[in-house]
């Protein structure tokens, strides 16, 4: 189990990390999702103990990573966003290495290097330079390193960056099959990679933890009505009257359809987020106007995503000018006093 | 720690710097018996070793410029800091790699005393403590080397800093001696080195409270020693700083004398700067 409380994490001013709080259940996939710069990497350095935070604990397993770093460091395993690779060495020369790293017995290290050498597929590799290795074949080595000692917890920093498609769902599969038995936390800045694979969401921007929940949760906590689009034949008159028969449908807006003649474009939103698909074919088909069309939007998770981290940055935005405004009419009233003072001398 | 050492030991022997270090310091050692004792008949070899010990200038930057610089700058030390391994461990690995490589020369001239031997009388007792002192003196080079490798992510910029420390402390001696014994000139001195030392422990803890009240304390020791035991001070300037650079070097050795006090700094140098080391990869941490 994970435990991160108040965690801050300052670069000079530069506040990078402001006042996260979370807890991670074991055997779940977590998915850390953020924009650029939203302090994904900072926070995974610092669950890491690669770096320090300013404030805040870090608890792994009951061990503060401060206190006890080499209990907490040794139920975890870590690939950083740069694969932390050493390019004069072999594959099979590295891997042998990080598991004298990850203390693990001599005896086992040959079995755990060609499993792990299996399972991210590198085994035809083990023999090349790391240097030689293209970006994806260096991301699998980096992620055989982060799962050769079979930790607990496996904390991933946009693990299939630079892959090719193929590769990355492979990757994930990889991913979602590792999480049955492991913590696993991945961080990206791209959406469909998280709720491919994660059982939970921790959206961060700018350094704020604006939102953690399963996607289902996300979905009925901030999506807003659901929206259905219909097209039906007719004039508006006959459309308008029937769409007024039917009570859960609010919010209606008809327009006459530019693509087709004597077609009505009509967009609703629906009481409730009941579904009347049913209740507004009936109507239609007691007028005897035909429906061409009947579409209902899912608000999706990107659409939550991205609107919560646009209202943070907004948020961020206003805090800065707020910030910049006090400065400047401080300063502002500094310069009078001096300017007033001179004028009496 | 051996997964770092054995590691670090083998990456000197795939890349160049560790054969072309071990071949230049052997060929140095040959070249200087073959001058010194082959050439002009000195009976030790012990003498042909101090002639050696200056080219440690050279060598030892190039042992130790990537050292700590190289896993900044490529973010492996993100693998060994994320490891159930602590600071002092992978410090200690690379230490401990760099003596290993350098030991290899050391151990080569162990072979020069035995060939002395066959044809003229000597000491081998002379000869080895010189070979010992001259390993424990590069000890504490690579110490320092490691040191300023560990406070740049620059090869480049490492080697150079490292090239001149050493030359700045191969060169303080010489002037060393224009310095007057005077007590009172003496005590100035010290108190302006109290003075800049206090400068760099306040840049790093940033609490000029605490700075200022260390730069007292250490001007009323300073002070008070000067007016209640003065002639403590004759020359201590200049013999201060003829120990922290090692003037003698291993010349004392060479010339009989088992100078314990120079095997005692060598070592404590070695200690303090593999110390620091650690020190610095613990604060890159926090900032």
């Amino acid at each position: 189990m994970i435990e991160v409380k108040n965690l801050v994490k300052m670069y000079g001013n530069h506040l990078a990390v402001d006042d996260i709080s979370f807890t991670l259940e074991p055997g779940r996939v977590y998915g850390f999702l953020g924009p650029n710069g939203a302090g994904k990497s900072t926070t995974m350095n610092i669950m890491t103990g690669y770096i320090a935070p300013t404030s805040g604990e870090i608890i792994i397993n009951d061990h503060n990573i401060m206190d006890e770093p080499e209990e907490a460091k040794a139920c975890m395993g870590y690939l950083p966003e740069m694969p932390p690779l050493y390019n004069d060495m072999k594959v099979y020369e590295y891997l042998k290495f990080v598991a004298g790293l990850k203390h693990i017995k001599r005896s086992e290290r040959k079995a755990a290097i060609e499993e792990v050498m299996q399972v991210t597929g590198i085994t035809e590799y083990q023999n090349r330079l790391i240097s030689s290795l293209s970006k994806g074949y260096k991301q699998r080595v980096g992620l055989a390193q982060a799962i050769i000692a079979k930790p607990e917890i496996i904390i991933l920093d946009e693990p299939t960056v630079g892959l090719d498609p193929r590769q990355i769902i492979e990757i994930r599969d990889l991913i979602r099959s590792l999480g049955k038995k492991h913590t696993v936390i991945l961080s990206s800045h791209i959406f469909q990679e998280i709720s491919a694979v994660c059982d939970y969401i921790i959206i961060i921007a700018r350094g704020h933890l604006i939102a953690s929940d399963t996607p289902a949760n996300l979905i009925n906590k901030y999506a807003s009505d659901k929206e259905l689009t219909l097209k039906v034949r007719g004039n508006l008159g006959d459309v308008t009257s029937t769409l007024n028969r039917i009570e859960d449908a609010i919010n209606v807006r008809t327009t006459p359809s530019f693509v087709e003649n004597d077609c009505i474009d009509v967009t609703l939103n629906t009481r409730d987020n009941k579904d009347i698909r049913e209740d507004i074919f009936n109507a239609f088909a007691e007028d005897g106007l035909p429906i061409l069309e009947l579409k209902s939007s899912d608000p999706s998770l990107e659409d939550i995503f991205l609107e919560l981290t646009a209202r943070e940055e907004e948020e961020a935005i206003r805090r800065e000018e707020k910030e910049m405004v006090d400065r400047f009419s401080s300063y502002e009233t500094v310069k009078d006093d001096e300017f007033d003072e001179g004028g009496e001398a | 720690m051996s997964a770092i050492y054995f590691r670090e030991l083998k990456s000197y022997f795939t890349g160049m710097i560790g054969p072309v270090v071990v071949a230049a310091l052997m060929v140095f050692i040959g070249f200087h018996f073959w001058i010194y004792n082959l050439g002009s008949g000195y009976p030790y070899f012990a003498r042909a070793l101090t002639g050696v010990a200056s080219y440690l200038i050279i060598i030892v930057p190039i042992l130790t410029m990537k050292s700590m610089s190289e896993d900044k700058k490529a973010k492996t030390d993100q693998v060994l800091l994320t490891s159930a391994v602590n600071t002092t461990q992978i410090v200690l690995g690379k230490y401990f790699a760099t003596l290993t490589v350098f030991a290899i020369p050391v151990l080569y001239s162990c072979i020069f005393p035995i060939i002395l031997g066959f044809k003229t009388y000597h000491s081998y007792l002379i000869d080895y403590t010189t070979i010992l002192a001259f390993f424990l003196m590069g000890a504490a080079y690579i110490a320092i080397g490691l040191f300023i490798s560990s406070l740049t992510e620059s090869q480049i910029i490492a080697a150079i800093t490292c090239f001149l420390t050493i030359f700045l402390m191969m060169l303080i001696p010489m002037f060393s001696s224009y310095i007057s014994d005077s007590t009172l000139v003496n005590a100035v001195l010290f108190s302006i080195l109290a003075f800049i030392l206090v400068l760099i422990v306040n840049s790093t803890i940033r609490n000029a409270y605490a700075s200022t009240c260390i730069f007292i304390v250490s001007m009323i020791v300073i002070w008070g020693l000067y007016f209640i035991k003065g002639d403590v001070f004759a020359g201590a300037f200049s013999k201060m700083l003829n120990i922290v650079t090692f003037s003698n070097g291993i010349s004392y050795y060479a010339a009989g004398v088992f100078d314990l006090k120079g095997i005692v700094m060598f070592l404590s140098v070695s200690i303090l700067f593999v110390f620091l080391t650690v020190q610095s990869v613990q604060k890159r941490r926090w900032i």
